[in-house]
Formats: structure tokens, C-alpha cells, sequence
């Protein structure tokens, strides 16, 4: 299992990153939280399960979620921390036009100010390359669900965006 | 495909830190470890379970061998204490298979219980009868 398991952390390593820091709102965490569910993946190797990927999301998404709370529990200033840290930053390419780079800046500000829901799924659609199916096994949440939510996240961003740009 | 969609395909995201690969490639790594650990746990339970059987023999055939040592009559005999010696008055009659004559006196005898012939042991005090009513005049 664990073969499958470094196959699936290669293949959608992004996607889990992203996805543990649209959670935690902070790059370190989310890293653990990446680090801390391969360990349980790990522990419990013994778990049969149908789709693993599936699974691992559900895993990292579940480590982040207890990380974010600890962190609140300990913090006070974790939302704060999230708002500053929550997407990873782009790097402007030294050809890309000051348009582009605002447009992003933009772009992942309005991704920062969605609902924690419409994010995740948003984050793990477009970043993690995820189905809705998947989507849905992972936040446990029916498939309907998950596509309405993702088109009125994409509708907010739209909307966003046509009002800075 | 959606506008937004195509644009969020265009935004360039921070990747996972080199220290995360190693440390989720650090947890995927154990395996073998674990393999390794578990086959030596299985080996030392049945190197445990084998130590266990041989002591067990062996204590089991010593235990076995001096029950039987202790079972040999003639050895048993041998370590055995004599069995009393009676002193009976002369005026009884005595059973002379049984009790074999040492030291007549003037008015007893002392006795001492013979072995059995066939099977090696004592006669039994208690199952020794003395006829009293045979007496002879002193």
C-alpha cells in the first residue's frame, strides 16, 4: 500500500498541499498536516479502501481541519494568519504583464474570502484535479452539492473579478 | 471551460517544500523497517516457543527419569528405612514368612519383617497377625 500511497503523494502533491493550506491558512501547518496524515495513512495500512486517492484527501483534509482547530484553540490570531497566508502567492514571471499579475492577486484574494466549503472545493477541483464524485467522498457531502457549491464559488469569482478588473 | 476556471488554471501556486517530500517519503519509508521488525518479532516467538518446548523436554524427561528411578523397587528398597523391628514375646506364635527371627531372648524375640519375594517390599506391620491364642506355657 505504501508503493500506492507514494504514487498518489507524487501525482497530487500540489493538490494536497493546496488543499491542507486553503484549510489551515498557513504554509507550516500545512505541511504538517499534509505530513501528519501520510503518517496515519501509514499507521493503518491495513485499511482496505476502494479509492485511495479519495481517501488520502479525505485524510489530509481531515489533519488540517484538526490542526486549524488546535491552532484556534491555542491562538487567537489564527484567522488572521489565514487571511495573510491562505493561497501560496504567485511568482511573477519576469514577462508577465502587470494586468496578469493583478488579475491573480485578485483572483486568489477572492479564493481567500469564499466560504471555507465553496473553497476546499474549489481548491481541490482546480488544483487538486479532483471529480466532483471524488469531491464528494472526500467532504462526505452529496455530489449535487458539491457541483452547486463549485459553480456559485466559480460565479463569486466571476463576479469579483469583473468588479476590480 | 468556465473563464474562472481557465484562469484558475493560469495562476502559478506555491509548491510543497523539498523538507515536506522528505518527511511524507521518511513516513512512506518505514515499511521495510516495519517488515523487517515484524519478521523478527515472528522469528524470536518461535525461537521463544522452541526454547520453551526443549526446557519443557527436558525438564519433563529428568522429572520422568526419577520417577522412574523412584519407581524401582529394588532402588526404593535400598534407600528405604528399615522397617521396626518388633519385639515379640516368646508365648506367640508368629507367622515365619513374614517375620524372619534376629535375637531370641529368654522370654521374647526380636523380629524383623522379611521381604516379600515377589514383589521386593516390606510386608506391612499392620497386616501382620500374631496369633495370641496359640500360646505356649513360658
Amino acid at each position: 500500500m505504501n508503493n500506492d500511497l507514494k504514487e498518489i503523494y507524487e501525482q497530487h502533491r500540489q493538490g494536497l498541499y493546496s488543499l491542507a493550506a486553503s484549510l489551515t491558512g498557513c504554509t507550516q501547518q500545512a505541511e504538517d498536516a499534509v505530513h501528519t496524515a501520510f503518517e496515519k495513512l501509514c499507521r493503518c495500512n491495513s485499511q482496505s479502501t476502494n479509492d485511495l486517492m479519495t481517501y488520502v484527501f479525505a485524510t489530509v483534509r481531515h489533519s488540517a481541519i484538526d490542526l486549524r482547530r488546535r491552532q484556534r484553540r491555542h491562538s487567537r490570531f489564527a484567522s488572521s494568519l489565514f487571511n495573510s497566508h491562505s493561497i501560496p502567492a504567485a511568482k511573477p514571471e519576469a514577462d508577465e504583464s502587470v494586468l496578469t499579475s493583478e488579475r491573480n492577486q485578485i483572483l486568489r484574494q477572492a479564493i481567500d474570502e469564499l466560504e471555507s466549503d465553496d473553497r476546499e472545493i474549489v481548491v481541490m477541483k482546480a488544483f487538486g484535479q479532483l471529480t466532483f464524485e471524488a469531491i464528494a467522498g472526500v467532504t462526505d457531502r452529496p455530489v449535487g452539492t458539491v457541483a452547486t457549491r463549485y459553480r456559485r464559488a466559480l460565479e463569486k469569482l466571476h463576479q469579483r473579478l469583473k468588479d476590480k478588473l | 471551460m468556465n473563464p474562472v476556471e481557465d484562469l484558475l488554471q493560469q495562476v502559478s501556486l506555491r509548491e510543497p517544500s523539498d523538507d515536506l517530500d522528505r518527511r511524507v517519503m521518511a513516513s512512506l519509508q518505514p515499511e521495510a523497517t516495519q517488515q523487517l521488525w515484524k519478521r523478527v518479532a515472528f522469528w524470536s516467538h518461535i525461537v521463544t516457543a522452541a526454547a520453551c518446548l526443549i526446557i519443557g523436554v527436558v525438564v519433563g524427561q529428568s522429572q520422568s527419569s526419577n520417577n522412574h528411578e523412584n519407581l524401582r523397587p529394588i532402588s526404593w528398597l535400598d534407600r528405604a528405612p528399615e522397617p521396626a523391628k518388633v519385639l515379640v514375646p516368646n508365648s506367640l506364635v508368629v507367622p515365619a514368612d513374614t517375620l524372619e527371627p534376629l535375637n531370641p531372648q529368654t522370654h521374647f524375640t526380636e523380629y524383623r519383617y522379611r521381604r516379600c519375594v515377589a514383589c521386593h517390599q516390606y510386608t506391612e506391620p499392620s497386616t501382620v497377625s500374631i496369633d495370641s491364642s496359640a500360646q505356649s506355657d513360658i
